[in-house]
């Protein structure tokens, strides 16, 4: 095993060297026949090469995805909710498109451009779709079903299957997000992946919000709409704001000795006498507070 | 996953199979992946847009599959229309009307175009054999091979991008590069040691 690893490492060294001077070295401890390989890789290898992983996932993406008759007959229904007039687009039982407070030509136009498909306008929300709405809105059952990600990069589609794992009543930051699908640098596409969501509301790309607690964009509608979506779950954002303004970050128990986000499930059964705040994860860590393991926190 | 297509199946067989058949489809897909995305990244010049791209591409070209009608254009031209189509709406320039002959100079085979140069040719079929191996071995294996040859990136890179330590993305390298000789040798490709 050893041997192995440092011939490993001679190897990636001389396929370093290889690829720097252009031209083959003799490296002792190196196979030669191994590297005459790597030499040909590299002279016939193009920068446009498709990455393997990608091409994998689409396939199985594409195989997987409706029956071809279904594909074809993608359909909608308007449904008036609690939150407004919701446009909602599905083929069989996936769903491919949400629209808040839009009108008809609009949505299908847009689902034309994103799905290239004629919709059908159900003159009746099919019962099925009425439940799944009420319970997700309701709170009853988290909407968990199928959807069309289409046209979205497997990165898109990863942050995005990432946060419908938020609870309702809850909120998360953008470098959360970023954190727990492991590219902690990648926040500001973290936000554009956000921004492409076809599913809003179903999938709650509302419940990500800035790091300092401000409530960020909102492109499936604007601030005031977020706002609105997040009062309705039951996000207390007067304490929010108050502690953003105070600019404390995470909230601990004395009892516990556990640090949380603030809107973390665990805050219900915390007492304000108990509570503390903190600016940062590390000064929580300082005094001797360890992060949530329900909202990781850090 | 097996990339290794039908060779005997005619595009014009594999698309009435497909209205009826996912594997056909994915016949298709992979007989014809590479060039769209290839197409899409020379316009583009960007991975993940052209990656976007390539996945509406086909998407929309299994939407339209019931209503596709065979017109003796070879199906990959079909698709590269689809990507112009595409890549226009993305950047808004004059890229929309692709020529038969534009398309066979990216690199996909016609029935009409004039076989190349002797040794263009094999220096061609040697460039495919050879990734064409590669697409058959492992997933990581493969990936650590393109991210480093083709697309250039570091060993450092690679250990993020695939969320491994470098040692482990090294080791990844040599077993790669060990296994794709042996199966370069079952093949005849290369000499046996």
């Amino acid at each position: 095993m050893n041997r192995e690893r440092s011939q490993a490492e001679a190897y990636a060294t001389a396929v370093d060297r290889l690829l720097e001077q252009g031209t083959p070295s003799v490296v002792r401890s190196v196979d030669e026949p191994l590297l005459d390989l790597a030499d040909r890789l590299r002279q016939t290898a193009s920068s446009t090469t498709i990455d393997p992983r990608f091409r994998a996932s689409l396939r199985q993406r594409l195989l997987q995805s409706e029956g071809f008759a279904e594909l074809a007959e993608g359909r909608y229904a308007v449904l008036d909710t609690a939150i407004g007039r919701l446009h909602i687009a599905y083929r069989g039982r996936v769903i491919c498109g949400v629209s808040l407070a839009s009108d008809d030509a609009t949505f299908e136009q847009r689902c034309m451009a994103r799905h290239g498909l004629q919709l059908r306008r159900e003159t009746e929300p099919p019962a099925w779709l009425v439940t799944l709405v009420d319970n997700h809105l309701g709170g009853r059952r988290a909407f968990k079903g199928a959807v069309d990600l289409a046209g979205l990069t497997p990165f898109q589609q990863q942050v995005l299957e990432k946060i419908r794992q938020i609870p309702r009543g809850e909120v998360r930051p953008y470098t959360w997000v970023a954190r727990e699908i492991g590219l902690p640098k990648a926040v500001r596409a973290v936000g554009t992946a956000l921004g492409k969501n076809p599913i809003p509301l179903l999938i709650p790309c509302h419940r990500v919000i800035r790091s300092e607690g401000a409530l960020g964009a909102y492109s499936a509608g604007g601030t005031a709409l977020k706002e609105r979506i997040l009062a309705f779950e039951g996000v207390d954002l007067p304490e929010i704001k108050t502690l953003t303004r105070l600019g404390k970050r995470f909230r601990g128990s004395r009892n516990t000795r556990i640090f949380c986000l603030p809107t973390c499930y665990s805050r219900k059964s915390a007492k304000a006498q108990h509570t503390v705040y903190f600016t940062s994860a590390h000064e929580a860590r300082q005094a001797g507070y360890r992060p949530c393991k329900l909202c990781r926190p850090a | 996953m097996d990339s290794l297509t039908p060779l005997t199946d005619s595009d014009e067989a594999l698309v009435a199979r497909a209205k009826r058949d996912r594997e056909a489809f994915g016949c298709l897909y992979d007989r014809y992946v590479e060039q769209v995305y290839q197409f899409t990244y020379r316009r583009v010049k960007d991975h993940t847009i052209a990656e976007d791209i390539t996945a509406r591409v086909f998407f929309r070209a299994l939407e339209q599959l019931p209503r596709f009608e065979w017109r003796g254009i070879p199906y990959g031209g079909w698709l590269i229309r689809i990507a112009a189509n595409l890549i226009h709406d993305h950047h808004g320039d004059a890229q929309r009307h692709v020529s038969l002959r534009e398309w066979a100079e990216d690199g996909v085979d016609m029935a009409a175009s004039e076989p190349p140069v002797e040794e263009q040719y094999a220096a061609r079929q040697t460039a495919s054999v050879l990734w064409q191996t590669v697409s058959a071995l492992p997933m990581a294996e493969q990936q650590v091979l393109v991210y480093r040859f083709a697309r250039d990136m570091s060993m450092r890179e690679i250990a993020t991008t695939l969320g491994r330590t470098e040692g482990a993305v090294k080791q990844l390298l040599f077993r790669a590069v060990k296994r794709l000789r042996q199966r370069l040798q079952q093949i005849g490709f290369v000499d046996e040691p």
